[in-house]
């Protein structure tokens, strides 16, 4: 008991301690394919469909993420922002959920035009983009 | 042929790629490899201790190839082929150069159900999956007390289906077939290589994700039935075993604490108890300094003796990391172990001379080690 108690103070301890990340100003737009019945979604669920934790809108279409490459600065924001931790992070959870067998990571392409190109061309897909780029053909999705 | 099963992996798949640009890039982004190194140099001060003895041993290493085939968006096939050698260890004798430590298809269902057919991880605890991959290890081995060299993959069925319940995400895990139990046992007479099939299993794994970010807790039921070797009368059959876990980690940016708890109980009233509590800091982003304490508690019967509760092993671990990146990490960690679970004999049980013959336990046997590794994921 005193055991569990002392493991509970410490998380405590520790959830304190934590880091909280401010929110930047968004560098991004997140995107999707046409079909996808959704035009906004809350935070948590586009973070859920990118880390492969939901493998479906709630519409009920299948998702498809897909990623910027890893040196691209617009990921680096959408991972802060969206995902709530830094790249980093974000390679080591998918390199836990490749050794164990579980899943992999999302396509990741070189640009926004790779990014922007794969969307329409792909139902149920999902990715994100810089501010400035043209989202014609793809639908853009607010984030609540 | 040591590299033979890589070799024909990477014929089939060259002999299997399509050719034309579109397809070459559909079969590019169905196709994975991943790979991770795990190696390092270990010396010890004393009694030999899973491999690491007194003259230093270079011979240290766990490698793992892993290749994957997107079938479909339901659909895929997975390999993992692993080579370990553990400097001057016994288990080394039962160890094959390289061999599928997974082999299994999976398919997923649209209501989130996973099932995987074949040779495939076994969920069990916090690290059992990834065991091998350094780069996700505060040290260079996951606690060996609870996890030991065993119950890596079961042949069979797993099947799998997260829950969201609002805040909390539950993941359930269920599986059956049967595994190689893998263990060296060390008294004061000398070492058994225990290398046994074990079928009939059947378990559970269950993860509750908290609201808070990185906190989880998770509970592991197995039962299975030891099978006799071929060679041997079925009367030499084991007693049916349960073994169970249970896990608490709480894991944040700049700090970790988790802690397991594992027990094995047979029919014929053998008992193992182990568990292990971690800490970790990081107080630079590259660099994380973590420390563990395990004991594991094994019940012996000498013989007409009643029996008694061997303190088997209690450990002490300290070690830096230094992370390059998410996918290069250096380690440097000292271990002292008191106990009796080494890979030589030590003295364990002073057998009574006299009335009331009671068996007592020998003074534990120290020993500390040191080892450094570096660990590779790509």
């Amino acid at each position: 008991m005193r055991a569990i108690r002392a493991f509970g103070g410490l998380v405590l301890a520790l959830a304190l301690v934590a880091v909280a990340r401010p929110v930047q100003a968004q560098a991004f737009k997140i995107i999707a394919h046409e079909g996808v019945a959704e035009s906004e979604l809350p935070k948590d669920v586009v973070a859920k469909l990118f880390l492969k934790q939901t493998l479906k809108f709630p519409s009920g279409t299948v998702a498809k993420p897909v990623d910027l490459v890893k040196t691209s600065a617009v990921r680096a924001q959408f991972s802060t922002a969206i995902l709530g931790r830094p790249i980093s992070a974000v390679e080591t959870y998918w390199q836990q959920q490749i050794f164990a067998g579980k899943e992999v990571p999302p396509a990741a392409k070189a640009s926004d035009e790779e990014v922007l190109a794969y969307v329409r061309a792909t139902p149920g897909a999902i990715g994100y983009v810089s501010a400035g780029a043209s989202t014609s053909g793809v639908k853009v999705i607010t984030v609540k | 042929m040591r590299f033979r099963p890589i070799f024909l992996t990477l014929a089939l798949a060259a002999g299997l790629a399509p050719r034309g640009a579109a397809a070459q890039t559909d079969f590019v982004d169905r196709f994975s490899i991943h790979g991770a190194i795990n190696m390092g140099y270990g010396k010890s001060d004393n009694a030999q201790a899973f491999g690491i003895n007194k003259d230093g041993t270079t011979q240290y290493r766990a490698v793992v190839l892993q290749f994957g085939y997107k079938i479909d968006d339901n659909d895929r096939v997975v390999t993992q082929l692993l080579h370990r050698w553990n400097g001057n260890s016994p288990l080394n004798t039962i160890e094959k150069d390289f061999f599928p430590i997974w082999a299994f298809y999976e398919h997923a269902f649209d209501n989130g159900v996973k099932v995987k057919l074949g040779r495939a991880p076994l969920p069990r605890g916090l690290f059992n999956e990834v065991r091998f991959i350094g780069t996700l290890l505060p040290f260079y081995r996951v606690g060996r007390t609870v996890y030991g060299e065993t119950l890596e993959q079961i042949d069979g069925v797993v099947v799998s289906k997260p829950w969201d319940l609002g805040a909390w995400r539950v993941e359930t895990y269920g599986f059956a077939g049967g595994f190689d139990l893998r263990a060296v046992l060390a008294d004061q007479n000398g070492t058994t290589v225990l290398n046994n099939r074990l079928e009939n299993s059947i378990g559970t794994q269950v993860w509750i994700n908290t609201p808070l970010e990185g906190v989880r807790l998770g509970a592991y039921l197995h039962s299975y039935q030891p099978t006799p070797k071929y060679t041997e009368p079925d009367s030499l059959r084991g007693h049916p075993t349960t073994t169970s876990m249970f896990s608490a980690e709480a894991v944040f940016q700049r700090a970790f604490v988790r802690g397991e708890f594992s027990r094995f109980q047979s029919e014929g009233h053998k008992q193992y108890g182990a568990w292990y509590a971690q800490v970790g800091v990081k107080p630079l982003s590259q660099l994380t300094v973590a420390a563990e304490y395990q004991e594991a508690v094994f019940r012996v019967e000498p013989g007409p003796l009643p029996p008694l509760m061997l303190p088997l092993s209690k450990e002490l671990t300290v070690g830096f990391t230094w992370a390059r990146s998410a996918n290069v990490s250096f380690k440097l960690e000292g271990h002292q172990i008191r106990g009796y679970d080494y890979d030589t004999a030590v003295p364990t049980i002073i057998p009574p001379v006299g009335p009331p013959f009671v068996a007592g336990i020998a003074p534990a046997t120290k020993t500390n080690y040191i080892l450094a590794s570096v660990s590779v994921a790509y």
